[in-house]
């Protein structure tokens, strides 16, 4: 028995000896791979920092009509509160009859760093008599409101998060955490014995998890590597990881990191983390500028940031950081005098920020064209800034005219699967700044974007582009062949297209005869334009079209001129906007400027501008669009009450299936389009399904700015004629009109004994 | 080497000298810098865009010209028909040798202005510098006659005369 007994006595020790082997490695190798899981990530990028995308910031200046520019919806939806005394911190505004004063927040704009200040304006009849920065009352040119964040580029963790160096954080604020979540900060290796075992004497004698007792590096290692459960399994992690972490890397570089990563409350969606965006959440500032009584609120909502938020529960808020306050105190941390300053400051009520404007179809074009130049990841994770030209007002009106123009039209409507779709772009021609775009009714339905990623055709908004080819001179010394009065035939005209014959017909199914080149193109006469495109060849129309720049395919075919070739709506928008500007064609812009987290700027878009018709050329089509609005086809302008100058073209398409209204003052054009993507007939004109929604957007969006005229360009001589005959008025014919004429193209012949009244005689009788 | 060098290279040195003459007289003066200032009946953008021009001249004049051009923007931007903004972002484009664009708003600011005299010499100053850049010998001579028709002793009219008559 004994020998037995011998025998199996070594081969359980060699077995023992093997599980503690086993035992051993395993928990060499969990270490080792804590140890991998801790570094990895501290010496790596510790965040993905969203990019943020911003619209143009607001400038206010004297003469300013701050009510029409919106400036307090502007100003409440930057997080500003109103106050009843002066404003003395960032982010307050007292607004009253006579006077709006605002102290502006801090800004890193790309080319200047703006540090918030308190500025005055006083106001007469809602507008700006004088500006001036209050605490010394100098006088102000402009000032900038911050400009409105659009949307956060994310990836699938919705984290706002603005990264700060320990540097840069004001000692006030490391004490203030320190005092109020880890005061043996310095004094420990991770884990605080005595801290837990107070915590633990509580928890024993509650019977239940009360007070963590977790040191600052365990609540870093906590959010940064693992989750919130509370067991033992990962509270002992937790500990290894926090000794690994406290081992291997500095105490700043800890703290650093822990100031970064910390919750500290909600803006909408997004969590906000760290204290450089809470410091901009909560006091409109940088971190730097923090007081102290600011640092210690900070400090006292780590523990809860929802239950001590200053916007939710002043009160509460107050408290928690009044505690941090006494205890800094107490450590010698702040001197008396400085305590009690901090505690007679008052807490800071600024109202939660209004729901932020976005623009979801403006913003996919911000992407791709920022997924050219930066990888995705990089977008998501890299804390670029991306400035954009869009104005949220401006975006806002064009949405508000939008959902009621289309839901008026719906109601005359058969209802169908298909729904109506609406798509609009405003755009200042002389910058090319696209400042609204909407590319569907309804972006959570579709992201399709209407405006830029559709082809539709344009319909009777191509003719004056075939037009400009028919005014344009052959070359620099060339004659043009037509004038705006030259005499034109609305007549039955077949034209061979692919092969079969095709004669165009009007609107209306009458020819008016001869008519002026105005005449036919402000009552959009289809035979005129096909017989004018046949006289000067359709590749002329094309190379005009192309020099506009559309790029889409145009066949030459007769029909182009009606608008048969699809094209682009952003470039249509573009084409126009080359008439309104003279001639100079300036590319539609949406990014202006893009920097990075260290405010570097990474890229920067300048306005590029080409020449690319003439001036003159350019004006002429833009006066013949004036007498559009006046006269023709999109008189309905002003029959709704817009009395500005300006140009427009109605379109439509063959069996109404688009409705298009493009039109333009000398500083801001618009394009609605209204239509079906199944392309169902529509049954409505673009003057009666896109003009109203067109005035609408251009009244709101013009209104406080002085009306301004297209001033005709030097080689251009204006004459009063006949609109009938285009000769030269004079008594016998007194109604004349003023007409624009290249400079030497003018007429020379008086009218009276003009013929070819046909079209007055059809105007009379359309007219009774 | 070729027979033909030798006479590339010395035009070669002339254009640039040329070149180098040309650009400054555009770094030594700006004419946007004492433009008239906007009269009474100015629209209040107008106003605030002839500031910010001026701000933008300031940049300029410390080198931060990214900055400066972004300023005459934002200047435009506000004012499409501040004659200011115009010709200093006409400058802006002459100093990046962007004569084409230069000209296009010098064409801007000769709209603008019409037949205002005090305007007259720098719109056609700007002019005369695009034109002899892009090489159009006779309408930069032409332009330049017309500044001086008005300014008769602008130094910068007479260096570009000079400098088109040596070639």
């Amino acid at each position: 028995m004994k020998g037995l007994a011998g025998s199996r006595r070594p081969r359980r020790r060699r077995r023992v000896r093997w599980i503690w082997w086993a035992a051993a490695t395993l928990a060499a190798g969990y270490v080792v791979s804590l140890y991998v899981t801790v570094t990895s990530r501290f010496e790596g990028p510790h965040w993905k920092v969203p990019s943020t995308v911003y619209a143009e910031p607001a400038t206010i200046y004297p003469g300013m009509d701050v009510s029409a520019h919106h400036i307090h919806d502007r100003l409440l939806r930057l997080g500003y509160g109103p106050v009843t005394a002066a404003p003395r911190r960032p982010g307050e505004f007292r607004w009253t009859e006579e006077r709006l004063e605002l102290y502006l927040q801090d800004f890193a704009y790309p080319d200047h760093a703006v540090e918030g200040f308190p500025v005055a304006a006083d106001l007469r009849d809602h507008r700006v008599v004088r500006l001036v920065r209050q605490s010394d009352e100098t006088p102000l040119t402009s000032v900038d409101l911050e400009p409105e964040v659009i949307a956060g580029l994310f990836d699938e963790s919705w984290e706002g998060r603005r990264l700060v160096r320990l540097a840069d954080v004001p000692r006030a604020l490391t004490d203030a955490v320190l005092v109020a979540e880890d005061t043996r900060f310095y004094d420990h290796w991770g884990i605080d014995p005595r801290a837990i075992a107070r915590a633990l004497w509580v928890d024993l004698k509650e019977g239940e998890f009360i007070q963590g007792g977790s040191t600052l590096t365990q609540q870093l290692v906590k959010n940064f590597y693992l989750t919130q459960e509370r067991t033992l399994y990962r509270k002992i992690t937790e500990a290894i990881m926090a000794v690994m972490l406290e081992a291997r890397y500095d105490k700043p570089a800890i703290l650093e990191a822990y100031l970064n990563e910390i919750y500290l409350g909600q803006r909408g969606d997004m969590g906000v983390y760290g204290v450089g965006a809470a410091s901009r959440l909560y006091f409109g500032k940088e971190v730097e500028r923090l007081t102290l009584a600011e640092a210690a609120l900070l400090a006292g909502m780590i523990r809860s940031p929802r239950a001590y938020n200053p916007q939710t529960d002043p009160d509460r808020a107050r408290s928690a950081r009044d505690r941090v306050i006494q205890r800094m105190l107490a450590l010698q941390k702040i001197d008396a005098d400085e305590a009690r300053e901090a505690l007679a400051e008052a807490v800071p009520t600024r109202p939660r920020a209004r729901a932020a404007v976005r623009a979801p179809y403006f913003v996919d074009v911000v992407r791709d064209q920022l997924e050219r130049l930066y990888s995705r990841d990089a977008l998501t994770s890299e804390g670029l800034r991306i400035f954009t030209s869009l104005d949220v007002e401006t975006q806002r009106d064009a949405e508000e005219a939008l959902r009621t123009g289309v839901a008026a039209i719906e109601r005359r409507l058969h209802k169908g699967d298909d729904p109506l779709q609406g798509g609009v772009i405003v755009m200042q021609p002389q910058t090319g700044y696209i400042r609204a775009l909407i590319g569907g009714r309804d972006y959570a339905e579709t992201q399709f974007n209407r405006m830029t990623q559709a082809r539709r055709q344009p319909g009777s908004l191509f003719k004056p582009i075939a037009y400009l080819a028919a005014l344009r001179k052959d070359g620099e010394h060339g004659a043009p062949r037509y004038t705006p009065v030259s005499v034109v035939q609305d007549a039955p005209l077949t034209v061979m297209t692919n092969g079969r014959p095709w004669t165009p017909q009007n609107f209306d199914k009458l020819y008016h005869g001869p008519v002026t080149l105005r005449t036919a193109l402000e009552y959009s006469f289809n035979a005129a334009a096909v017989g004018v495109a046949q006289e000067i060849g359709i590749d002329r129309v094309i190379a005009t079209a192309r020099a506009l720049g559309i790029t889409t395919p145009l066949p030459a075919v007769p029909s182009l001129v009606l608008g048969t070739a699809e094209v682009i709506p952003l470039e249509l928008a573009g084409a126009y906007a080359v008439l309104a500007n003279f001639g100079t064609k300036t590319e539609p812009l949406v990014i202006k400027a893009v920097m990075d987290q260290a405010g570097r700027v990474l890229s920067r878009k300048e306005i590029a501008v080409e020449q690319v018709i003439s001036p003159e050329e350019a004006y002429l089509i833009t006066s013949l669009l004036q007498g559009v609005v006046e006269r023709g086809t999109g008189r309905g302008v002003r029959a709704l009450g817009f009395d500005r100058p300006v140009a427009g073209k109605t379109g439509t398409t063959s069996d109404f299936r688009d409705a298009w209204f493009v039109g333009y003052t000398p500083e801001t054009l618009a394009l609605v389009w209204i239509g079906f993507d199944r392309n169902r007939p529509l049954q409505l004109t673009g003057a009666q399904a896109a003009l109203p929604i067109w005035t609408d957007i251009m009244r709101r969006v013009t209104e406080g700015e002085p009306p301004t005229d297209f001033t005709p360009p030097p080689g251009i001589v204006l004459r009063q004629v006949d609109p009938a005959s285009g000769l030269l008025s004079n008594r016998r014919c007194p109604d004349g009109i003023t007409e624009a004429f290249l400079a030497g193209t003018e007429p020379t012949g008086w009218c009276g004994d003009h013929v070819g009244p046909g079209f007055l005689r059809w105007l009379r009788r359309v007219l009774g | 080497m070729t027979a033909g060098s030798p006479p590339l290279v010395a035009l070669s040195i002339m254009a640039a000298i040329m070149a180098g003459a040309l650009w400054g007289c555009v770094v030594d003066r700006s004419p946007t810098a004492d433009a008239p200032i906007p009269p009474a009946t100015a629209s209040p953008q107008v106003v605030a865009a002839y500031h910010l021009v001026e701000d933008g001249q300031q940049q300029l004049a410390l080198g931060n010209t990214d900055a400066a051009i972004a300023t005459f923007q934002k200047a435009l931007a506000l004012a499409p028909s501040s004659p200011h903004a115009n010709l200093a972002l006409g400058e802006a484009k002459l100093r990046q040798a962007d004569y084409r664009g230069a000209l296009v708003y010098g064409d801007r600011v000769a709209r603008l202005v019409g037949d205002d005299r005090a305007w007259l010499w720098r719109v056609a100053l700007l002019r005369g510098q695009a034109y002899e850049g892009v090489g159009d010998r006779s309408r930069a001579r032409a332009a330049y006659r017309d500044v001086l028709s008005v300014a008769p002793d602008n130094a910068e009219a007479l260096a570009g005369l000079t400098r088109l008559d040596a070639e």
